[in-house]
Formats: C-alpha cells, sequence, structure tokens
C-alpha cells in the first residue's frame, strides 16, 4: 500500500502488551488479529501509546532492546513510532469526544485516560524528538505575583521589583519537580524581572543547572514611555493591544510593544541557545503569546516552542 | 452496519457443542475493549470463540490470517472452526486454540528477564 511516507506494511494493529502472551520468561504467542492494517513499517505505535497501563512496569524501552539485539531487524525510527503513538491517541480521544458533552468532557474518567498517555508522550523527551528534533524552548511563566501589592509605589519597570507570592512559590516548586521528571532540560535562561529570576531560582535548585539572565526576554512592555503605576494601567494597554490584533493599527503608534517587536527581541536571545537539545525560558505571559499566540498562560504554564 | 450486542451464551453453548461433539463450559471473557470472545473449557482444552462485532464481519478473514502467520513462523493460535455467518447466532464465528500463558499485562511471576542483563 503506498503511502507519502513510502509502502505501508500490514500489520498487528492494536499490538500491546495484552496482545503478547508468555510462560516461564518465554514468548509463547500472539492474538488478536481484529485490528489487523496497513501502517508504517513499525506498528508500535500502539503499544508505546499503551505502555505501562496493565503491566507491572513499561516495557517499550525493553521492546526497543529486544529489537535492537535481532540482527536481522531494521533500525527502528523511534521519532516514527512516537508520531505514529500520538496520532493514534488523537484519533481515540477525537472518537470520545464526539460521544460525551465537550463542556465536562474533561471531567469524565475515559476521556481522562485518553488524554492522560497523550499529555504524557507530548511532554517527554520522545514526543518532543518526535516533533521535530532537538532544540525545544519551553516557555514558560513565572509563578504568581500580585501586581496590586504596592499601589502607587512604583513606576514603570519597578514594578518588575515585586517578587513571588507564597502561591507563586509552590508553582515554582511544583514546576520544578515537573521538569526534574523530563530529565531533558539542559538549560535555563530567564527575563531580568524579579519574578522570572525567582522562578528560575527555584528551577536552577532542583535542576542542578545555572541560570542565565537574558535583558530582552523581559515583559511586553505595556508603555514604552516607562509611566505605567499599576496593574489596571497595564490591563487597559493589554486589552488595547487585543483589540488590535497584537499590532499597532496603520499609521497609528501606540505606546504599548507591538508583538512583533516582542518576537524579534526573544528569537534574538533563542538563536544564542540554539545548541542545546531542551532549554527552559521562564519567561512572561506577554511574551508567550506574542511567540506562540496562545494568550494567558497560567503561572508556571509552560509552552513548547521550536526557534524558527 | 451497527455493532451488535452480546448472543445468549446458550446459543454459544449449541454452537461450540456441534464443532466439537462435547458440550462446553462456557464464560464470557472480559479482557478486550471491541470483541466479543467466549471461553471454551471442555475436557482439558481451552478454546476462545470469538464473534464478529457486526452482522456484517466475515472472521473468515482472520482465520487465513492466522494461518498464514501460523506458516510464517508466528506463534499464533490455530484455527479451530470458522463460519463467515452463523443464522442462530447472527455473525460471523471463529473458534481458535489457546495461547499458553499469560499475557505481558498480568503475568507477575517474577520470570521475566531484566532489560539489560
Amino acid at each position: 500500500m503506498p503511502t507519502s511516507m513510502g509502502v505501508a506494511d500490514l500489520a498487528h494493529g492494536d499490538f500491546d502488551c495484552t496482545h503478547i502472551f508468555e510462560a516461564n520468561g518465554s514468548y509463547t504467542g500472539l492474538i488478536d488479529f481484529g485490528e489487523i492494517r496497513g501502517t508504517e513499517p513499525f506498528d508500535l505505535g500502539h503499544f508505546l501509546l499503551h505502555d505501562g497501563e496493565t503491566a507491572r512496569w513499561p516495557l517499550f524501552d525493553d521492546l526497543l532492546a529486544g529489537y535492537a539485539s535481532v540482527d536481522s531487524a531494521p533500525t527502528l525510527d523511534v521519532a516514527a513510532i512516537v508520531r505514529s503513538a500520538l496520532q493514534l491517541g488523537t484519533c481515540q480521544l477525537a472518537r470520545w469526544m464526539n460521544r460525551v458533552d465537550p463542556t465536562t468532557a474533561a471531567t469524565i474518567p475515559i476521556i481522562q485516560t485518553r488524554v492522560e498517555p497523550l499529555d504524557h508522550l507530548l511532554h517527554s523527551k520522545s514526543g518532543s524528538v518526535a516533533l521535530g528534533g532537538f532544540g525545544v524552548f519551553l516557555l514558560m511563566r513565572h509563578g504568581s505575583v500580585d501586581y496590586d501589592a504596592q499601589p502607587g509605589r512604583f513606576r514603570g519597570h519597578g514594578i518588575d521589583l515585586l517578587p513571588l507570592t507564597p502561591t507563586g512559590v509552590v508553582e515554582a516548586e511544583d514546576l520544578a519537580v515537573l521538569l526534574a521528571k523530563r530529565g531533558d532540560v539542559d538549560a535555563i535562561i530567564s527575563s531580568p524581572m524579579t519574578r522570572s529570576l525567582q522562578t528560575a531560582m527555584i528551577l536552577s535548585w532542583r535542576l542542578q543547572l545555572r541560570v542565565q539572565v537574558e535583558l530582552d526576554l523581559h515583559e511586553w512592555v505595556p508603555d514604552l514611555s516607562q509611566q505605567w503605576t499599576d496593574g489596571e494601567a497595564t490591563r487597559n494597554a493589554y486589552d488595547e493591544l487585543r483589540a488590535c490584533g497584537g499590532e499597532w493599527p496603520p499609521g497609528g503608534e501606540r505606546l504599548w510593544e507591538p508583538h512583533s517587536a516582542v518576537r524579534r527581541r526573544v528569537e534574538r536571545v533563542l538563536q544564542r541557545y540554539a545548541e542545546f537539545e531542551t532549554v527552559a525560558v521562564v519567561c512572561h505571559s506577554g511574551v508567550i503569546e506574542a511567540m506562540t499566540g496562545i494568550p494567558h498562560t497560567k503561572p508556571c504554564g509552560l509552552v513548547p516552542y521550536r526557534h524558527g | 452496519m451497527s455493532r451488535c450486542s452480546d448472543v445468549r451464551s446458550e446459543a454459544v453453548v449449541a454452537y461450540a457443542t456441534g464443532v466439537s461433539g462435547v458440550v462446553p463450559e462456557v464464560s464470557r471473557t472480559l479482557e478486550g475493549v471491541s470483541s466479543v470472545v467466549y471461553r471454551l473449557d471442555c475436557d482439558d482444552r481451552v478454546a476462545h470463540l470469538r464473534l464478529g462485532e457486526t452482522d456484517e464481519e466475515n472472521l473468515t478473514t482472520d482465520a487465513l490470517l492466522l494461518e498464514r502467520s501460523g506458516q510464517l513462523g508466528v506463534s499464533v493460535p490455530e484455527v479451530i472452526d470458522v463460519d463467515p455467518f452463523h443464522e442462530r447466532l447472527g455473525r460471523s464465528v471463529l473458534i481458535m486454540t489457546e495461547v499458553a500463558g499469560l499475557d505481558l499485562g498480568r503475568c507477575d511471576d517474577g520470570s521475566w528477564p531484566v532489560a539489560g542483563t
């Protein structure tokens, strides 16, 4: 069966550990060919997607080791297997989503069981590789801050001296645990603003990586004259930015920084870290929105971004 | 084409008895999401009877695939009987031998070799 990726092979189609039998440590057989179909050369996406769900521990690495131990076996394309797993998982999730009320879907157990393996894969090192190789920037927002805690005391970037709230510290500690589990972060860079630096310090301690401070990772500027005095002024500027689609209207300069200017300064920073595998970029929701189009990233929320 | 519900176990017993000549003990297996499978205990032998998921599914294809896989050296269940469409059950039927042991999701006997050793 020719496909855009080459020639498909006829494969089991539902290959996971519940269909592989063993007795006394030796393979005895394979069952359930009901989903047999043409697929990519290696029919292992389903196995990876559901790895660890039923067996006592994940078996995918053992499976790869088994293939590698057979001289005649071709080399496995792990990235293709991960892509296949993501595709299968997305299809399964879409089928179930069609059967439930989308407004309550996130609370339905069958939906959760479909989302969890996908989420795990997307946030794993394998997922990063499958989505285009190394060079992933994990754009992450700092922890929570109370921007209205000191009304009128500071002006402009003086407000950026505000530290994390106690909740913000906990959020940063949770993020550090998540990144440690991923195990693939090999550099941390941070905006120079206190809330980002404090978040980056917490990550640094847990990941045992130095923090590089990059001036141009600072938050989107709501007033280029540096005269804003509180959160309200920032929110008003942001509302206008959103209404204008992120850019100044033709012929109409504004005080706020357009998204294109944010992207230019941040891209210059990221270029300097292109040789790293996965970079934790501690920055701001305004920066993340300008770079990815995703608004309102929650405190310590994480958005993968690929430079270029 | 619509997905069928389970059939009456008496009908399954009658079908299996007709194939083997012995009345088996029949139990519905709980594993799997889509396939309807019954375990057939007959004296000291165990077999599995699978029904088509819809009234249009013909398990002859699966039987041919199992036989071909077996010829190629893959350890798979042996086909005992296949019926493209059985009137009383209202579906295609496939009876296979049991594969020895447990599936990897259930085995817990500590016999697995440890990866990397």
